[in-house]
C-alpha cells in the first residue's frame, strides 16, 4: 500500500470522507495544539503499545501491526453569538494510532510517507473546519526512540479552504517499529454531518491488538453494531453522561483472499454512526427506523412537480403508441408508461457537454426521484405500484443494516402478474432485477410504529445459471492463404445479468435513442428540437458531430470487448453490430456480432498445423497457488453459463486429429464443464459449456469450484492437429 | 538536481493570437482537431530589473483558440515557481471578456516528485459552440534570465500560426540556438532597432502538430522545434552582470552552491568506518559504501528553489535516511572522502535531454551523481539506481557528458557506454521428454539493468508473498509448471548476477497425436508481442535498456523417437538489433538456441516497418513446433 492509501486507510477508519474543513491557518496555534496532541497521544497508557515482541506466528510477515487504536470523541456546546443568536457548536475528534513492525522494503515504502490535510474548511453554508495533526516516532531494534520532526512536513497545496501536506518519515529502516498517529479535529456550527464508520478487524497485515474507544456526548446519537463474529462493544457512561463504547480484538491474522470475496460479509467488523441530535444510543439499528426514514424521504419528494414537467409528453407518447391506450390491459399500460417515462428521463435529453459516447450510458438519476416520480406517473395512468426494498448482496446483511444507504429501492408494479422496476441504469427494463439485490430478503416500504417488526420473509427472485447465459457462436476459418491467422465471425447473446456490463460498454446512445423513439412513435427527434429552438439551433451541428464521434469510437469499444473476452488483442476488427440492445422486456437479451482476425493460436509443425482450440473458446481464471486453499465463503456476482460453439472450417487437404481429448465432462454440485468435438463434413464442431450453478458457495465447496476452474484451465490447453494429406 | 518537467517546459511557451477572425483551415492531419490554436504570439523581452533581479524577462502572450467541431473545453495551464511570477491573465470567451472564470493556483504535484515549488495556474476554458473563438492573454515575468532556458513552438493543441519574438537589448548578450528546426517551416527574421537599442528576433511557424505524450519516447528536446536561450551576461549601468557566458560560469555557480553545504566530516568518518568495518580491499570498501547508500537511503525527489540545485548536508541525509539525487550523491561522496578516496560531485543530464555542456545552460542537466577517481580510472556512482551494481551504468546516463567538480575548475567526461552484454538474460533448460511431460534442470541469469529491474520488483513485494511471486514469475503463471528445489543468488547483492536454478516438471508440455509428439521448445517468447502499432505511434521508440536475451534449450529425445523435421531457423541482423533462432540435433539431444540482441535503444519511426516485419518473423518462429515420430 502506498503512502496515500495508507493515510486514506487511516482516514477511512475514522470516516473523514467528506468535503470539509477549515479557515486560515494560524501556524503558531497549530504548532501549540500539535504539541498538545502529541503529548496526549504518546501519553496513552495502553499496554498494547508497550509490547515490542512480535508473536512468533507473525515472524514471516512483511510487517506486523503491533497495536492499532482508534479513538472517537464527540462533544457539543451551546453558545450565543454577537447578535445574541443561539448556536450549537459540534466538536468531533478522531484519532488512529498504529505501531507497526517493518520487516521489509515493501512495507518500509508503504509507511514511509504521510499525506494529509492540515486544514480544511467545511463546504457550503456550514461554518466549520477540520484540522489534522500527525505524529510519528521510530523505535529502533535496540529500544531507542527517535521522534520524527513534523516540521519537515512540506505543503503541497495551500488555499483559502485547505492546506494539503506531506511528511516523509525520516530515519525509518527495515527492522524498526513505526509508532504514528493521525488526529483529526472537526468543529462545526449548528449542524453535524453524519459520521458513518466501519472498522474492519482485518487488514493486509496481521494485527496483534486492535481497540476502539468512543466517548460521545449526550447531544449526539450513536448507533452501532458488531458484524461477522466481531465482539460486542461494551457500552457505559461517564460522569458527563457521555456514551462510552469499547471494543477490541487481538491476534488478527492478515485478511484472506480478495478473490470472489465480500469483506463486509466475511471480516469481523464494527459499524458506528455518530449523528447530530441527542438521543439514547442504539445498538443494532431497528429496521423500522430505516423503513421510516425511507418512507419519510419518499413522502417528501416533490414528485408532483416532477411529473407535471413531463405529463404532456407522457400523454402524447401514450396516445401516439395507441390512441385508446386507456383501454389496453393494465399490464400493457404499465409497461408503455414505464418505457415512455424512461425515454423522457434518460434519453430525450442533451446535456451541456453534449456527452453521447460511452460515458452517456452511465448517466445517473437518483433512485428516489426516478422511482418516486415513476410511481406517481403510473398512478396517473391508473396503475398501482409499491416501493420495495432489499439489502445489497455485497453490502451489509439484513441483520446489520444501519441506514437508508444500505438498502436498495425498487418499484413493484402491482398488475395481474406483478413485476419489478429498478433504476440500475438507462437500459433497465421492466421485470429486470439487478444482480446486486437478487436473492435478498425484501419488504414493502412503509412506515412503522414503535415496537413493530419489519417482515423480511419475502425474497427477491434469484436468477439461475440458465437465465444468465452467454451464448457464443464462432465461425472460424483461416484468413486467406495465411495458415496462422484466424478469421472469426462471432455471434454473441448475453442473457440476464450478463448483459449489464456490456450494455454500458457497447451500446451507442444514438442507436438506443432512435430505437426507443421509434418504438414510442415520437415524431420529433432531439435534433429537430435543437434546430428549431433559437437558443440551441447553433448547437445542433455540434451535437451531430458528437454523435458521429461517438459512433467512431465503437470500433475501439468492440475491440476492447474482444480483447477482454479472449485475453488477446485481435489483429484487426473487421465488423461489429448490435443486433438487439436488450432494452425491452419482450426482447431482453443483448445480441451483437463481431468479425475479426486473431493470430497466435495456430502453430506450425512441419507440414502440419496445431490449433489451440481451447483458447478459442475459453479464457480461464488463473489462480495463484495460495488461492487454491480457502476458508472464507465464495461470493460471485451471479450464477451463470457460458455456452460456446465453434465451427472451424478445415482447410482443404487437411484432416483433424486429437478430438478425443475434447470430449469431457466435469460435473458437481457447484457447476459443470461439458465439452465435445466432432467433424461434420469440412467443419470441426467444438462445443464448450461451463456453468456456475450458484452466486454464492460456502467455503467448504471450494474444492468443487476448483474442479470446475481446473477443467476450464485444462480445456484451454487443448489442441487439435491439422494433418496434411 | 532539479529535474526537467517536459510538460511544464512546453507550457512555458503559451502565447497570444493577433488575428481575431477565426481561421477555417484544417488542423494538421491525424490529430484531434476540435480545438486548435488559430494564432498565437509570444513576445519575450529582456529588461532591466532591480537590485535583486538586475535582468528580468517579460513574457506577453496572446493565444487565440478556435473550436472547429463541437462545444468543448480545454484545460489552460501555466506554470511558475519562485523564480517567476504570473502578472496577469485575461480570458475572452466567444469574443467577450469573461471574468467569471476563476483560475486555480496550486502547487504542481507529480507521482515521482515528493515536493516541488513549481505551481500550476489553471482553469477550464469553455468553447460555447462550433465556430467560436476564445482568447487568453498572459503576462509573466522570469526574474533571472538563467531560468529562461527554452521556448517551444509546440503546444498542447495543433497550431495554425504562431509567432515568437525575442527582444534583446544591446546590453544583453544572449545566444539563441535553433533546435529541431529541420522539417518545420519556420521563418526567421532579425531586426536591429538602434533607436530603441534592441535586436528583435522573430520566428513564425505554421501548421504545427500538437504535443503528444507517448511512453518510451525521446525527450521533447530531441523532437520538438524550440529555441535554446543562452543568457551569457549583461552590461548594465551598474556594471557587468555575469550569467553563463561559458561553462566555467555555470560550474562556478554550481560550485558556489555546493560550497555552502556544511558537511560534517566527523559524522561521515564514523559512518564510513562502520560500513566498511572488516573490509580491506579499496574497491570492496567503495562497493560497500555504494551499496549501503543504495540500500538505506530512500530516493525522494525535491525541487525547491535554490535548494533544487544545492545538495542537502550529508549528515542530514544520513540521519533522515532519505534524499534526492543531490543528497544521495553528496552523501556517497562524503562517505568515500572520509575513507580517503578521491570522490567528486558530478552534474549530468540524463538521456532525456538532447543538450550537452557545449551550451552552458540550466537546461543541460537534471541529475547529480558521484564520481570516484581511483588509480587513474573514474567510476560513476548513481545511488538513485537502487539495485544496479558497482561499475554498471543505467542506460539513462550512459554516454552522457558529466561535469565533474575539480576545485575551482572542472572536468568534463562521459559516462562509459556499455554493450548489450551488460544486461544479459541467459536461460538454460536441460530437459527430458517423458510422454507429454518435460522435466529437468533450468537456470536463469539476469545481469545489469535487467537484474536491477527484477530486484526493484522483488523488493516491492511483501516478503510473505515473495516466494509465491517468484514462482509465478518463473512459471509465467503457467499452472502446468511444477517448480521445485529453487536456488537463488543475488537477490540480496547488487554486485553479483541474479540467478535462479530449479527443477522443472512441465506437464502437458508436448502434444501427442497418434504416434507423433509435438514440442514447443521456447517457454518465454521474449519480444513475441513487441510489434508497434504504427497507426497510433507517432514518436521514435526508446527501449528501456540494451540487452541480450539468450535461451538454450536441450531436450533429450526419448528412445524410439526421432525428430521428423527441424523447423527453419531465424536470422535477422539489423544495425540496432538482431534475432537468431537455430535448431540442431546432437546425438539424441535436440538443441534449440535463441539470441535476441537489442544493441541500440533508439528505434526511429523510419525503422518501425522493418521492426514489425522482423517481429512478425520472430512470432512465426515462436509458433513453430518440433515433431517427434516413432522410428
Amino acid at each position: 500500500m502506498n503512502r496515500s492509501l495508507r493515510i486514506c486507510l487511516l482516514l477511512a477508519l475514522v470516516g473523514v470522507f467528506r468535503m470539509t474543513a477549515s479557515g486560515q491557518a494560524d501556524l503558531t496555534k497549530y504548532k501549540e495544539r500539535s504539541a498538545a496532541v502529541r503529548s496526549e497521544v504518546w501519553g496513552w497508557k495502553d499496554p498494547a503499545f508497550a509490547n515490542k515482541t512480535v508473536p512468533a506466528r507473525f515472524s514471516g510477515e512483511s510487517c506486523v501491526i503491533m497495536a492499532r487504536k482508534a479513538l472517537i470523541e464527540a462533544d457539543s456546546k451551546r453558545r450565543m453569538d454577537w447578535a445574541l443568536a443561539s448556536h450549537r457548536n459540534y466538536y468531533y475528534n478522531s484519532t488512529v494510532r498504529e505501531m507497526v513492525k517493518i520487516n521489509d522494503k515493501a512495507s518500509l515504502e508503504e509507511f514511509s510517507q504521510l499525506s494529509y490535510h492540515q486544514f480544511k474548511k467545511l463546504n457550503g453554508w456550514m461554518s466549520g473546519t477540520t484540522t489534522t495533526f500527525v505524529g510519528a516516532r521510530i523505535i529502533k531494534p535496540d529500544g531507542s526512540i527517535k521522534e520524527v520532526n513534523t516540521d519537515e512536513t512540506v505543503t503541497l497545496n495551500d488555499t483559502k479552504t485547505s492546506r494539503q501536506s506531506k511528511l516523509a518519515i525520516s530515519d525509518l529502516q527495515v527492522g524498526d517499529m513505526l509508532d504514528y498517529y493521525v488526529r483529526t479535529e472537526e468543529y462545526s456550527q449548528d449542524y453535524k454531518e453524519p459520521e458513518r464508520l466501519i472498522f474492519y478487524f482485518g487488514d493486509d497485515h496481521p494485527i496483534v491488538d486492535f481497540s476502539l474507544h468512543c466517548e460521545i456526548g449526550s447531544k449526539y446519537t450513536v448507533q452501532y453494531t458488531s458484524m461477522n463474529k466481531a465482539p460486542e462493544a461494551k457500552q457505559s457512561t461517564n460522569d458527563d453522561k457521555d456514551v462510552i463504547l469499547d471494543i477490541g480484538m487481538k491476534d488478527i491474522p492478515s485478511a484472506p483472499t480478495g478473490f470472489w470475496m465480500s469483506s463486509i460479509r466475511e471480516l469481523p467488523a464494527f459499524r458506528l454512526n455518530v449523528l447530530g441530535g441527542g438521543s439514547k444510543p442504539v445498538k443494532d439499528v431497528p429496521l423500522t427506523d430505516v423503513f421510516n426514514t425511507m418512507t419519510y424521504y419518499l413522502v417528501n419528494l416533490d414528485v408532483q412537480t416532477q411529473f407535471q414537467m413531463i405529463r404532456q409528453q407522457m400523454v402524447d407518447i401514450m396516445r401516439a403508441t395507441d390512441r385508446d391506450y386507456r383501454k389496453l390491459p393494465e399490464d400493457s399500460v404499465a409497461r408503455l408508461a414505464i418505457y415512455a417515462y424512461r425515454f423522457l428521463r434518460y434519453y430525450n435529453k442533451v446535456d451541456n457537454d453534449l456527452e453521447v459516447g460511452e460515458d452517456r450510458n452511465s448517466m445517473d438519476i437518483n433512485d428516489y426521484y426516478y422511482l418516486g416520480t415513476l410511481q406517481y406517473t403510473l398512478k396517473h395512468f391508473g396503475v398501482k405500484s409499491t416501493f420495495v426494498t432489499a439489502p445489497y448482496k455485497h453490502g451489509p446483511d439484513i441483520q446489520h443494516i444501519m441506514g437508508v444507504g444500505d438498502m436498495s429501492l425498487l418499484l413493484r408494479v402491482d398488475v395481474d402478474k406483478p413485476f419489478y422496476v429498478s433504476n440500475l441504469n438507462m437500459f433497465s427494463c421492466p421485470n429486470y432485477i439487478p444482480a446486486a439485490v437478487e436473492g435478498q430478503p425484501c419488504a414493502e416500504v412503509r412506515s412503522f410504529k414503535k415496537g413493530d417488526i419489519v417482515g423480511m420473509n419475502a425474497k427477491m427472485p434469484l436468477s439461475t445459471a440458465e437465465e444468465n447465459q452467454q451464448q457464443e457462436n464462432l465461425q472460424v476459418k483461416l484468413n486467406g492463404a495465411d495458415m496462422q491467422l484466424l478469421h472469426v465471425n462471432r455471434h454473441t447473446v448475453l442473457k440476464g445479468k450478463l448483459k449489464e456490463a456490456e450494455q454500458l460498454r457497447l451500446l451507442n446512445f444514438e442507436d438506443c435513442y432512435e430505437s426507443e423513439r421509434s418504438a414510442l412513435h415520437v415524431e420529433k427527434s432531439i435534433m429537430d428540437d435543437l434546430k428549431k429552438a433559437r437558443r440551441s439551433k447553433n448547437v445542433s451541428e455540434d451535437y451531430a458531430t458528437a454523435l458521429k464521434k461517438a459512433r467512431e469510437s465503437l470500433k475501439d469499444r468492440f475491440k476492447e470487448e474482444i480483447s477482454s473476452e479472449f485475453e488477446k488483442d485481435p489483429k484487426d476488427v473487421l465488423a461489429w453490430k448490435v443486433e438487439n440492445p436488450g432494452l425491452r422486456s419482450a426482447s431482453p437479451d443483448l445480441v451483437y456480432s463481431t468479425e475479426f482476425t486473431v493470430d497466435g493460436l495456430m502453430q506450425r509443425a512441419g507440414n502440419n498445423f496445431i490449433l489451440n482450440i481451447g483458447k478459442v473458446v475459453n479464457s480461464p481464471l488463473k489462480l495463484t497457488p495460495s488461492q487454491r486453499t480457502r476458508n472464507v465463503d465464495i461470493y460471485m456476482p451471479y450464477a451463470r453459463t457460458l455456452d460456446c460453439s465453434v465451427s472451424f472450417l478445415i482447410p482443404e487437404g487437411y484432416t483433424v486429429q486429437g478430438m478425443d481429448k475434447l470430449n469431457k465432462t466435469t460435473q458437481n454440485g457447484c457447476g459443470s464443464v461439458v465439452t465435445s468435438a466432432q467433424v461434420q463434413g469440412n467443419q470441426l464442431i467444438v462445443h464448450f459449456r461451463r456453468q456456475y450453478k450458484h452466486d454464492q458457495e460456502p467455503a467448504g465447496n471450494w474444492p468443487q469450484l476448483l474442479a470446475i476452474l481446473d477443467a476450464c484451465t485444462d480445456f484451454a490447453d487443448q489442441k487439435v492437429l491439422l494433418k496434411k494429406g | 538536481m532539479r529535474r526537467t518537467l517536459p510538460a511544464l517546459s512546453l507550457a512555458l511557451t503559451l502565447s497570444f493570437a493577433v488575428s481575431k477572425a477565426p481561421l477555417a483551415s484544417p488542423a494538421p492531419s491525424g490529430e484531434d482537431s476540435n480545438i486548435v490554436i488559430s494564432s498565437k504570439t509570444d513576445r519575450y523581452s529582456f529588461e532591466e530589473g532591480e537590485k535583486d533581479h538586475p535582468v528580468i524577462v517579460r513574457q506577453e502572450s496572446k493565444t487565440q483558440y478556435y473550436c472547429s467541431e463541437l462545444r468543448s473545453s480545454i484545460a489552460w495551464v501555466e506554470t511558475y515557481d519562485n523564480q517567476s511570477r504570473i502578472d496577469g491573465v485575461k480570458v475572452y470567451v466567444n469574443g467577450s471578456r469573461d471574468k467569471s472564470i476563476q483560475p486555480k493556483d496550486e502547487y504542481y504535484s507529480s507521482g515521482d516528485i515528493f515536493y516541488s515549488d513549481a505551481r500550476v495556474y489553471y482553469f477550464s476554458l469553455p468553447f460555447v459552440k462550433k465556430g467560436t473563438s476564445d482568447e487568453v492573454d498572459l503576462e509573466k515575468t522570469t526574474l533571472d534570465p538563467r531560468y529562461f532556458t527554452t521556448v517551444y513552438f509546440t503546444e498542447e493543441q495543433p497550431i495554425r500560426q504562431k509567432t515568437v519574438e525575442i527582444v534583446v537589448p544591446k546590453w544583453m548578450h544572449v545566444d539563441i540556438k535553433e533546435m529541431n528546426f529541420a522539417g518545420n517551416r519556420i521563418i526567421k527574421a532579425h531586426q536591429s532597432d538602434d533607436k530603441k537599442g534592441v535586436d528583435i528576433y522573430t520566428y513564425t511557424i505554421s501548421n504545427l502538430a500538437a504535443f503528444i505524450k507517448e511512453r518510451n519516447s525521446p525527450g521533447p528536446t530531441y523532437i520538438y522545434p524550440h529555441l535554446l536561450i543562452l543568457s551569457k551576461y549583461a552590461e548594465l549601468k551598474t556594471g557587468r552582470q555575469q550569467y553563463f557566458n561559458e561553462l566555467k560560469d555555470q560550474y562556478a555557480w554550481y560550485r558556489s552552491l555546493v560550497l555552502q553545504v556544511n558537511n560534517d566530516a566527523a559524522v561521515m568518518k564514523a559512518k564510513a568506518a562502520e560500513i566498511t568495518k572488516g573490509i580491506t580491499g579499496d574497491l570492496d570498501k567503495v562497493k560497500a559504501v555504494y551499496q549501503w547508500v543504495q540500500e538505506n537511503i530512500r530516493y525522494i525527489a525535491f525541487e525547491n528553489g535554490m535548494a533544487g540545485f544545492r545538495p542537502e548536508k550529508a549528515q542530514d541525509v544520513l540521519s533522515k535516511k532519505y534524499g534526492d539525487c543531490k543528497g544521495m550523491a553528496n552523501l556517497t561522496k562524503n562517505l568515500l572522502t572520509a575513507l580517503g578516496f578521491d570522490a567528486r560531485l558530478c552534474w549530468i543530464g540524463t538521456d532525456h535531454i538532447a543538450y550537452d555542456y557545449s551550451t552552458p545552460s540550466m537546461a543541460v542537466d537534471n541529475h547529480m551523481i558521484c564520481a570516484l577517481n581511483y588509480k587513474g580510472k573514474i567510476y560513476f556512482l548513481d545511488a538513485t539506481e537502487s539495485y544496479i551494481g558497482f561499475g554498471q551504468y543505467a542506460q539513462r546516463i550512459q554516454g552522457r557528458q558529466v561535469l565533474i567538480e575539480n576545485g575551482d575548475s572542472y572536468l568534463l567526461q562521459r559516462v562509459p557506454v556499455t554493450g548489450c552484454e551488460q544486461n544479459e538474460v541467459h536461460s538454460k533448460y536441460d530437459l527430458q521428454l517423458n510422454g507429454s511431460t518435460l522435466s529437468g534442470q533450468v537456470s536463469h541469469v539476469w545481469k545489469g539493468e535487467n537484474k536491477e529491474d527484477l530486484l526493484f520488483q522483488a523488493n516491492a513485494i511483501h516478503k510473505n508473498k515473495l516466494q509465491e511471486s517468484i514462482l509465478e514469475f518463473l512459471s509465467r503463471g503457467n499452472s502446468n509448471y511444477v517448480i521445485s528445489g529453487v536456488k537463488q543468488d543475488g537477490l540480496e547483492n547488487r554486485n553479483t548476477d541474479l540467478s535462479f536454478q530449479y527443477k522443472l516438471v512441465y506437464n502437458n508440455a508436448a502434444t501427442v497425436f497418434d504416434n507423433d509428439v509435438y514440442l514447443d521448445p521456447d517457454f518465454r517468447k521474449e519480444f513475441g508481442e513487441a510489434d508497434i502499432d504504427t497507426a497510433s505511434r507517432h514518436k521514435d521508440y526508446l527501449f528501456d535498456c540494451k540487452g541480450d536475451w539468450i535461451t538454450e534449450t536441450n531436450i533429450m529425445v526419448p528412445a524410439g523417437y526421432k525428430v521428423q523435421e527441424l523447423p527453419t531457423g531465424l536470422d535477422v541482423q539489423r544495425k540496432g538489433y538482431s534475432f537468431s533462432i537455430s535448431y540442431k540435433m546432437e546425438g539424441s539431444t535436440l538443441k534449440y538456441r535463441k539470441t535476441i540482441f537489442i544493441k541500440d535503444v533508439h528505434l526511429p519511426r523510419s525503422g518501425f516497418a522493418q521492426w514489425n516485419t522482423d517481429i512478425a518473423q520472430l512470432k512465426k518462429s515462436y509458433l513453430q513446433q518440433i515433431t517427434l515420430t516413432h522410428k
